[in-house]
């Protein structure tokens, strides 16, 4: 028999209606990398909650090195050892990073030895392989860089167990590059990290055993080298996925978007290119190239200072978002909790939103319209909701995603643009994401499809434009869509 | 995921969400057998007199906060409102003085509007300068007097009733179907909550925020005003101070009724039961014999108590 560093037992956790999780056990050992895998909704969020003390399970037991465990909020759970580090970071930006390594814990007594502080915080980061000056203040330093600080804070607490939720998300390639060997570390250190990835190759390059969820339950666990990146999408979505970029029949049509000499201030600069119907424009870059800000200026969210936009033929000044909706332009943003939908409202409200005069009647708005409109975006997206009334928070990301989608379609946006369109979405919806903007092609819509997914925007696109430092650096079509081509535009 | 059949937790939602109306029946059943003046028809028609005036502001008030933002000098712009309405009684009539007052609790209420929505002063400020400088202006027009007006046909309006319900209640009346109206059934009521309810996805979807953000300050401006118009005729008087508590009662009966300080959810029907409950238990004090300075320290706590339960119950501080 092997020993355990976490043994989680027969975990139930019920809400109000919903059963989240079902009899979940999960045994992790020390010194491995353990994936956990599934697709939004399934129901890791939740157990992750419950292992760190954020949630108290309905029923079921967890035991840490043999001990039970009896977790009481965040602080208690990183204090016994496990420690947890969410997308958005934990970490105070005007503080520097050996502030926020010791944040509420300086000292036992009155006065805070700084010095001490300081050498402590080198200390952990020298440990994992990185030499950096801890006065920094945490609000300048990148997004890979606040990740170590969060992991060093973790190892302060002398962290039996990190778990780490989709970490990569936000980073570039060389970013990640840079957290695989800190996670090797972690391992070699003995410490069990628990890894959430949507990200299947990331899985097998880093992981040593995945387990499955899906609907609550685990639905499998093994060693990482006895299962195929299939056989986890298969128990992932409970069916088989063949191809995963699905084949297209459109039409270049004439061009509908044209953009000369696009500037605005330091953001973007000198952009040109022109978008025809029927095309799915990819747009790639490393973060910060200035991909999201090129969408925003021909959006109008931040109208540009430079250069001409033509639409459908017609030269167009676009000084707000609401002028870029008249001119049938339609922005899907990488936000989508932030600046996508309104959470508390339901399906409805939320794609009538765009053009609100098309579900009135003389003087009001006619609900019956709006759910009528709602039906129908339900029934042709296959937005997967209980009812069509239903709030936005209890649906999935993917399903929320639709419903945005919805919103631009219903406004008659001929030119989409997709700002990380399947970001923080699971494999299936994605799938079907990826048929909807064939279809929506195929009807003679254009797209401009922003993403940091490398494969999606080689399997998904016509043309690549690449973007570096807010230029236009590179223009891929054909056979010249590799990855390799990309990379070697985008980094310099 | 399963869908269970009812389980306790629904028990528990529903007593949430109808925790108020629920202790306003039984406290107002119980006031019935503690005290007989409280059923009487002179204390009915009282508390509905009393509260119709305060509660004009409140429907406005709920309006911004569904649209996330809030108001505090809707108190001074009340005060002023009686000073000017009975200066403009006495000069002109009645008539001219209602559309003089109404005229600058507008332009009052657009330059707040015009302070959050186009400088992108946070409300709180901005509405605090405004506050004691209406305030302020209201005074040195006075002299800090109150100022009485003897007009005739103001006297014969505010004395005029049905079996003791005055005029002013019907105005409120109308005030608060129009607000429930437009909130839930126009695209003005839909841009309010969307506003409210996330700023960024309703500017990227083309709704004209910055509108919103300054109308709601208008109608508050506008609704004060009146408020003030039916006080001020009510006691035939102006003066600085009246109203001081307004803001204070209009954010409490607002988050009494279930409209989150959040914005972007609650409605105008909801502050409806904010404003009977907060009329039925200051009455009830009242005719308990609990004097005006414990009432005014009740009515603190009343609003902790309701907005700590706003806190906590709310699910958007955990997500």
């Amino acid at each position: 028999m092997e020993k355990y560093i976490l043994e989680m037992k027969g975990i139930t956790k019920t809400f109000p209606g919903v059963v989240a999780l079902d009899d979940v056990s999960l045994k992790v050992k020390s010194g491995t990398v353990h994936a956990l895998v599934g697709e939004n909704g399934a129901g890791k969020s939740t157990l992750m909650k419950i292992l760190t003390g954020v949630y108290e399970a309905t029923s079921g037991e967890i035991y840490l090195d043999g001990r039970k465990l009896d977790l009481y909020g965040v602080k208690d759970a990183q204090e016994k050892g496990i420690s947890i580090i969410f997308q958005e970071f934990n970490l105070i930006n005007t503080l520097t990073v050996a502030e926020n390594i010791f944040l509420g814990r300086y000292n036992d007594s009155q006065y805070i030895n700084w010095k001490q502080i300081r050498t402590k915080a080198h200390e952990l980061l020298e440990r994992l392989g990185f030499n950096f000056d801890v006065d920094r203040i945490v609000g300048t330093l990148s997004t890979a860089e606040k990740q170590l600080v969060e992991i060093a804070k973790a190892l302060s607490y002398n962290a039996k167990i990190i778990v780490m939720d989709e970490p990569t998300s936000s980073l570039t390639k060389k970013e990640i590059e840079m957290l695989f060997p800190i996670i090797e570390n972690l391992r070699s250190n003995n410490i069990a990290v628990i890894y959430i990835s949507h990200k299947l190759e990331e899985v097998f390059q880093i992981c040593d055993v995945v387990s499955i969820l899906r609907d609550g339950k685990i639905v499998g666990e093994s060693d990482i080298n006895n299962i195929t990146r299939n056989e986890i999408i298969e128990k992932m979505v409970g069916r088989s996925l063949d191809i995963e970029y699905p084949k297209r029949n459109s039409v270049l049509g004439e061009t509908v978007l044209e953009v000369k000499n696009l500037s605005r201030n330091t953001k973007i600069k000198d952009i040109s290119f022109a978008l025809r119907r029927g095309e799915v424009l990819g747009i790639a870059g490393l973060v910060g190239a200035g991909r999201t800000e090129l969408a925003e200026t021909i959006f109008g969210v931040h109208p540009a200072d430079g250069g001409e936009i033509f639409i459908k033929g017609e030269k167009t000044a676009i000084r707000s978002t609401r002028e870029a909706k008249e001119h049938s332009i339609g922005f899907v943003t990488e936000d989508r909790r932030g600046t996508g939908i309104v959470i508390d409202m339901n399906i409805p409200k939320n794609i009538t939103i765009t053009k609100l005069n098309a579900v009135k009647n003389r003087w009001l708005l006619d609900k019956r319209k709006e759910e009528a409109v709602a039906s129908e975006y339900v029934d042709k997206l296959d937005i997967r909701t209980p009812s069509v009334n239903q709030i936005l928070n209890n649906l999935s990301g993917g399903n929320q995603q639709k419903v945005v989608l919805s919103k631009w379609l219903f406004s008659d946006a001929d030119i989409l643009i997709l700002d990380e369109p399947t970001r923080g979405i699971d494999v299936g919806a994605k799938y079907e994401i990826y048929c909807l903007i064939n279809t929506l092609v195929e009807q003679g819509k254009a797209i401009i499809m922003i993403s940091s997914e490398l494969p999606e925007v080689l399997g998904m696109s016509d043309r690549i434009l690449v973007m570096h430092n807010g230029t236009i650096k590179g223009e891929l079509t054909g056979e010249d869509m590799t990855a390799e081509n990309v990379m070697q535009i985008a980094v310099d | 995921m399963k869908k269970l059949t009812l389980d306790k937790g629904d028990f528990r939602i529903f007593w949430i969400k109808n925790a108020v109306p629920i202790l306003l029946i039984i406290f107002a059943i119980s006031m019935v057998f503690v005290n007989r003046t409280f059923s009487s028809w002179d204390n009915i028609s009282n508390i509905i007199n009393e509260f119709a005036i305060y509660g004009i502001t409140a429907c406005a008030m709920t309006t911004a906060i569904i649209c996330g933002e809030f108001d505090l000098s809707c108190a001074s712009v009340f005060g002023w409102s009686t000073v000017l309405f009975c200066l403009t009684c006495t000069a002109f009539g009645v008539l001219p003085a209602f559309l003089i007052t109404m005229l600058s609790g507008v332009v009052l209420g657009a330059f707040n509007g015009f302070l959050v929505a186009k400088v992108r002063m946070p409300a709180f400020i901005a509405t605090l300068g405004t506050m004691t400088a209406i305030k302020g202006l209201a005074y040195v027009v006075t002299d800090a007097q109150p100022i009485k007006t003897e007009n005739e046909t103001l006297y014969a309006i505010s004395k005029f009733n049905i079996g003791g319900i005055t005029i002013v209640p019907l105005v409120f009346i109308v005030v608060v179907v129009i607000f429930i109206w437009f909130l839930k059934f126009t695209k003005f009521g839909r841009g309010i909550y969307a506003t409210g309810g996330n700023y960024e996805v309703a500017r990227l979807s083309g709704i004209n925020v910055k509108f919103y953000k300054f109308i709601v300050f208008v109608l508050l401006g506008a609704c004060a005003a009146l408020s003030g118009i039916m006080y001020g005729s009510r006691i035939m008087a102006g003066w600085a101070p009246y109203g001081s508590d307004l803001a204070l009662y209009c954010v409490t009966v607002t988050v009494i009724g279930g409209t989150s300080l959040m914005g972007g959810n609650g409605g105008v029907h909801r502050t409806i039961i904010g404003i009977l409950f907060m009329g039925v238990i200051f009455n009830a004090l009242t005719l308990l014999s609990v004097g005006g300075s414990m009432q005014k320290f009740v009515r603190g706590i009343v609003l902790i108590s309701v907005i700590m339960f706003d806190a906590i119950t709310s699910k958007r501080h955990k997500a």
